[in-house]
């Protein structure tokens, strides 16, 4: 997968995905409006109901004419009669019944979690039928909510999110929605069904996200018919990639202090079942991530015992999507990755040529066998750099929201949290700005610059501030909105923002550069 | 219905054209052997002129089989195939003439049809294929639709467990009507060539049979020779059929088509051809061809063709999916997507000719269950439920009689007595009349006259005011047996009852029996037990992955049923083991209206919920699954049965989930041992969850499911509690029925 976000990779071709993308933006914008146009007219029809309105309306026409004035006592008394038959008319039902509104809401109050309020900062919303994988890489940078079967519905409709998803994950065993897609489990695509109906009354987009392989979502065809959005992420196939990201940071913390091989088990693919069996049989180590214990756990205790991985799975056809998220949360921890094959893993790696040597990818089983034999030692701290920076662009939760959110057509940016204001010299160069793998949000500077200039950074998104000539950079005094400022940058280097801010995140050392570059953090 | 003293009679009609090979009219031909085999006489009735006799032939040369067709007989009024209403005309004709015990239809439009008959109603067996297969697109009036259908019908004959799970889990009307039909594969005659070893001295021969149309990939097919060649690959590709689809929107495609099939190098069209001959083509190949459209793959239908190939020992190149998976296994090692994947197949096999011989031979023993052998065993089960046997006392009263013994059911509600009342009504010495109570205490007094004055023997389901009622008013000599539940023992009314005239009251467990004698007094000689009777084919299914980890509990109102001790186990389950959850189907206590004005259980559901949201170890793990009769699709998804309740007479929930191969897991209620086997009781929540997790952290869950199915199989089968209600009717049951415990085996 490429750092353009896998909706823009190989496999489908980019006018196909723009289509696509802007579709499913004007999908969702159109719906938007039509849902808030329907909600005026409601709300108008209310109001033209109203006893308020209709009183007003009757002073109106009898102060109008005169013989409206002489029947006004008559049709106030009307009003009161209606409004009066209004309140006493109800249903009839069953002595001890309570109209269904009440048990809706007792049933609402008692199904839904309590909801915690959406974290300032965070600006995007997601909630549907989520894995506890991807809830808890997406988790801090977005407000997540997992929905049951049972409260889908009432939980979308609770809380409005920005953007529904439907994660095929989620049906997996021992997931919240398992076995959804199965026709043994109507009961589930029904109320996935519902949820999407939810969503799409309140204007908001839904995204199925297929994670698993064809066979697993076969069934779920006509969902994705509904949803407005399909995408595919490691696992499945390359109809429309899309990386739903990894929380780097999660991973960065666990760093390596053992000599283990983290194995996965063995895949549905006999060549790859045929290499796990070898690489268990060989006097490896082999660590394996606990299924019974809590993920968080059970991934702490395996990582705490490993220094390298074998990748999950070990072999990627060249039909399914690789860089799942076990190699890529293996690379931002420091881990050097075993593969069979996988050839987004090495298309991710190649943006930053030195994280390369962070994975060994190679289709000769006993050169992987004895590799792992040997014991792979870690990441050097160059390497742990490059390779988080090649995560950074294309496997990172922020990024990967934020791009899911751009081709929604929603004002969310979640990559917010690693915005970079770029303290630029006198002799500002947009090109090499625009250049950059990881463009800044802001750019400071000092002198006057042209109009062209302006407008060209405008066009990125990039906003120019301007200090006073000699002066410190004061990121309060200036209003600096980016979470990061970096000096120094050899704008010749178009990695060089990207790898500063990797290194940031690691809490490196600034490496030796040639421009004594640096970033720090604005607040 | 009412059942032959004779051999069966079926009508059967396809509503296909039988000219022409194709999956349907092998159906037709499949079905007709199975009724055959199983001792049916069958009439099949043509929807078409006869044009060839290819497949009609071997039809004609089945045991007790009669082709009758319409068209040379002068029934039909043309010569154009059959429309629907002119097909059910002559069904009901011929149904006339000779009266069939059960016809069978195939085809949403004929089976609509067949199934407005009212001369053809309630002895439908209905097999559809037709029908929208998403639950999410199928709207209200299609769902009614096929509700129709399903009350019409005495069996639902469904194709795949998936369909039968779409159509269950959709359509109310259908739970319990649903069986499985699966496509039958007759047994390879003799003479079969045997497989040419695989050499590159050979072309490899790649054989495909069935219809040609763009989503089976049959145009794509005859591209293969040519691929293989560029990759140094030798190849024939042999199809078999006439049937080229029309293709609205490209009407080239079915020209182009056949143009490939005429002048395609490497392949060759052998047209046609008799079943027999195209299996033996097939058998001569190395890889059946299988390979389809990906929109194909949510088809909720398996293929004949791949179980033909597969029976025969031929590999098969097809899609992975579900269904395949289910069938050949996830690691299966030919599973296609593209003309790539065939190559590497055919390259694969080539450099390991072993693979092949492995292969052949797991794919021949996939499909055994889909044999002819197989299918007439199925048949003959399902024609044994539709038309029981009698036992030998009561043919001899009903003989003694002159007629069929006259039998009354009076009650208020027959949920537990449905399939009971089924199995009598079938009975071809049973007349059986309803007189049903609008309410517990209030009916219509004529109507209950009437029973009186018309019946034999006289049933009260429930020992209520009913009860009350008959025993005041039974003539002398008149047969009076109830069935007493739970609740009726609170009761003022059994005071007013007349015990005399009750011949037997029968209890569900020997508990119940015990206490029935201690509250009332009766005769102890007249207490006897019948269980609760499991439909133990009905659940039968297989399960889904992760099944073991899935706790289920059935019915969780009111709070007695004690939801809250399910979570409890749940959680300490899950202190060991994440994966563990909680399903639950059921209404909720909001649901029920004199449930959710009592204070008492409002406050526990509070409690309840309160801990699903805050208890860190259950939080998200629990999942309502909502109420309905698809019970036993559900339980596909479970593997242990929670009963946790203070109180119950029988908790068929345990037993149902013994039948589909989950193990139940008990709380000590009062009785539950003369019920269930003592080794599933756990004295409490702590030791349930112990047990629980032992089983399934040592791997023995599948084992101990294995026992648990035995033993509810040995103990309350549908057939053995519906043979001791036919008993019943006509002689005392032994008191020591209530003694002891139910649990067999």
């Amino acid at each position: 997968m490429t750092d353009q976000g896998i909706g823009e990779t190989e496999g489908s071709p980019p006018e196909l995905q723009g289509r696509s993308a802007s579709g499913a933006r004007l999908m969702a914008e159109l719906r938007q409006a039509n849902t808030r146009a329907e909600r005026a007219e409601r709300e108008l029809q209310r109001t033209r109901q109203g006893a308020s309105y209709v009183v007003g309306a009757l002073l109106v026409q009898a102060a109008k004419d005169p013989r409206r004035l002489v029947l006004l006592p008559r049709d106030l008394w009307r009003v009161w009669r209606l409004r009066k038959a209004r309140r006493t008319t109800g249903r009839s039902i069953a002595p001890g019944v309570q109209p269904r509104e009440i048990l809706d809401r007792d049933a609402t109050r008692l199904l839904l979690p309590r909801l915690s309020a959406v974290p300032a900062g965070r600006r995007l919303t997601i909630a549907g039928a989520l894995s506890a994988a991807t809830a808890r890489e997406w988790g801090p940078y977005a407000a997540v909510s997992m929905a049951l079967p049972q409260d889908g519905t009432a939980l979308i409709e609770a809380i409005d999110p920005d953007i529904v998803v439907i994660d095929s994950a989620a049906a997996l065993p021992g997931e919240t929605w398992s076995h959804l897609g199965n026709p043994a489990a109507i009961d589930r695509l029904l109320a996935a069904g519902a949820m999407v109906d939810a969503a799409h009354a309140l204007g908001r987009p839904v995204v199925l996200l297929r994670m698993t392989p064809p066979s697993h979502t076969a069934f779920l065809a006509d969902l994705a018919g509904r949803c407005d959005l399909v995408v595919d992420g490691p696992g499945s196939t390359r109809v429309s990639p899309w990386h739903p990201g990894i929380d780097p940071l999660a991973w960065a913390a666990m760093t390596p202090d053992a000599n283990g091989l983290l194995v996965p088990p063995a895949g549905e693919s006999r060549p790859a079942a045929h290499l796990s069996q070898l690489l268990f049989s060989a006097s490896i180590n082999p660590v394996t991530v606990d299924p019974a214990a809590p993920v968080d756990v059970a991934w702490a205790r395996a990582l705490a015992q490993t220094s390298a991985g074998v990748a999950d799975p070990a072999i990627v056809s060249s039909r399914t999507l690789g860089a799942g998220r076990t190699s890529v949360g293996l690379l931002a921890s420091g881990r050097r990755v075993l593969s069979g094959g996988d050839a987004d893993l090495d298309t991710l790696l190649a943006r930053r040529p030195d994280a390369l040597t962070a994975a060994l990818i190679t289709s000769d089983p006993q050169a992987l066998v004895e590799a792992a034999r040997r014991g792979p030692p870690p990441l050097t701290a160059t390497e742990h750099r490059a390779a988080l920076a090649a995560v950074l662009l294309a496997a990172s939760a922020p990024v990967q929201l934020t791009r899911l959110a751009e081709r929604l057509g929603i004002a969310a940016r979640p990559r917010s949290c690693w915005d970079v204001a770029l303290v630029a010299d006198a002799d500002l160069d947009v090109d090499r700005i625009l250049s950059q793998s990881w463009r800044p949000r802001e750019v400071i500077t000092d002198a006057t610059i042209t109009a062209r200039a302006h407008q060209a950074l405008d066009e990125a998104g990039i906003d120019v501030v301007e200090r006073p000539p000699g002066r410190d950079v004061d990121p309060a005094r200036l209003g600096l909105t980016s979470t990061y400022v970096a000096h120094q940058v050899d704008l010749h280097q178009p990695h060089d923002i990207l790898d500063l801010l990797s290194g940031a995140l690691l809490g490196q050392p600034a490496p030796a550069h040639p421009t004594d570059a640096r970033m720090m953090r604005s607040r | 219905m009412t059942p032959p003293a004779r051999p069966v009679r079926a009508l059967v009609y396809g509503d296909v054209n039988l000219n022409i090979l194709d999956g349907s009219a092998i159906w037709v031909q499949s079905m007709c052997e199975a009724l055959s085999l199983a001792g049916v006489d069958v009439r099949v009735l043509l929807k078409a002129p006869v044009e060839t006799t290819r497949l009609i032939d071997p039809v004609q040369s089945m045991a007790s089989v009669t082709v009758i067709d319409p068209f040379t007989s002068g029934m039909a009024p043309g010569r154009t195939p059959l429309t629907a209403d002119e097909a059910v005309t002559l069904l009901e004709r011929l149904d006339a003439e000779q009266p069939a015990d059960l016809i069978v239809v195939r085809g949403l439009r004929l089976v609509t049809a067949a199934a407005a008959s009212s001369h053809l109603t309630g002895r439908l067996w209905t097999y559809l294929t037709d029908i929208p297969h998403s639950a999410l697109d199928m709207d209200d009036a299609q769902r009614q639709h096929i509700g129709a259908i399903a009350t019409a019908s005495r069996w639902m004959l469904c194709q795949t467990e998936e369909l039968r799970s779409l159509i269950e889990g959709t359509i109310s009307q259908a739970s319990g009507r649903c069986v499985l039909w699966s496509p039958v594969v007759p047994p390879p005659t003799a003479g079969l060539p045997g497989h040419s070893p695989l050499t590159d001295e050979r072309p490899l021969r790649l054989v495909y049979t069935g219809k040609f149309a763009p989503l089976w990939n049959t145009l794509e097919m005859t591209h293969l020779p040519a691929l293989m060649s560029d990759r140094g690959l030798s190849v024939e590709v042999h199809m078999v059929g006439d049937k080229i689809h029309d293709v609205p929107g490209d009407p080239e495609w079915s020209g182009r088509m056949r143009a490939a099939l005429e002048g395609t190098p490497g392949v060759i069209w052998h047209g046609g051809m008799p079943r027999q001959e195209a299996m033996t083509l097939a058998a001569s190949g190395d890889f059946g061809l299988s390979w389809r459209d990906a929109a194909m793959d949510a088809s909720l239908e398996l293929s004949t063709k791949v179980l033909e190939f597969a029976s025969l020992g031929v590999p098969v190149l097809l899609n992975r999916t579900p269904m395949h998976e289910s069938l050949l296994g996830e690691d299966y090692p030919f599973y296609v997507t593209d003309e790539t994947d065939i190559a590497e197949a055919c390259a694969e096999v080539l450099a390991r000719p072993s693979l092949w011989t492995d292969v052949s031979g797991e794919v021949s023993t996939a499909v055994t269950p889909y044999g002819m052998a197989a299918a007439t065993e199925r048949m003959r089960s399902l024609l044994e439920r539709t038309f029981p046997s009698p036992p030998d006392d009561l043919a001899a009263t009903a003989a003694r009689l002159g007629r069929p013994l006259r039998v009354g059911v009076a009650s208020h509600d027959l949920k537990f007595f449905n399939r009971i009342q089924e199995h009598l009504s079938a009975l071809s010495d049973v007349d059986l009349r309803v007189d049903h109570w609008d309410t517990l205490s209030s009916h219509d007094p004529s109507v209950s006259e009437d029973l009186v004055a018309w019946a034999d023997v006289i049933i009260c389901e429930w020992a209520g005011p009913n009860l009350v009622w008959y025993s005041r008013h039974t003539r002398p000599g008149q047969r009076l047996i109830v069935r007493l539940h739970r609740f009726e023992l609170d009761a003022g009314w059994l005071a007013d009852v007349r015990i005399d005239a009750v011949d037997q009251i029968v209890c569900v467990s020997p508990f119940y029996a015990h206490l029935t004698a201690e509250r009332t007094g009766w005769p102890i000689e007249r207490i006897v037990v019948i269980p609760n009777w499991v439909d133990v084919e009905q659940f039968a299914r297989p399960k889904l992955r992760g099944a073991e980890y899935t706790l289920g509990m059935i019915g969780i109102s009111p709070h007695r049923k004690r939801p809250d001790l399910g979570v409890e186990v749940l959680s300490l389950l899950r202190r060991r083991d994440r994966r563990y959850r909680l399903a639950v189907k059921s209404k909720l206590p909001w649901d029920y209206w004199w449930i959710w004005r009592k204070p008492e259980e409002r406050i526990a559901a509070e409690r309840l919920f309160h801990r699903l949201h805050e208890d860190e170890t259950v939080a998200g793990a629990v999942t309502f699954d909502g109420f309905g009769g698809d019970v036993a699709a559900w339980l596909r998804r479970v593997g242990w049965v929670l009963s946790t309740s203070d109180d119950e007479s029988f908790h068929l929930a345990p037993a149902e989930g013994m039948a589909s191969g989950a193990v139940p897991a008990l709380l000590p209620w009062p009785g539950a041992d003369t019920i269930y086997d003592v080794r599933w009781i756990h004295d409490d929540a702590r030791r349930m969850a112990d047990a629980i997790h032992e089983t399934v952290s040592s791997g023995a869950w599948l084992a101990t499911a294995h026992v648990a199915n035995q033993q509810v199989r040995a103990s309350f089968p549908l057939d053995s509690v519906c043979g001791t209600w036919s008993r019943i009717l006509v002689e005392d049951l032994s008191p020591d029925t209530a003694r002891g415990t139910l649990a067999r085996g």
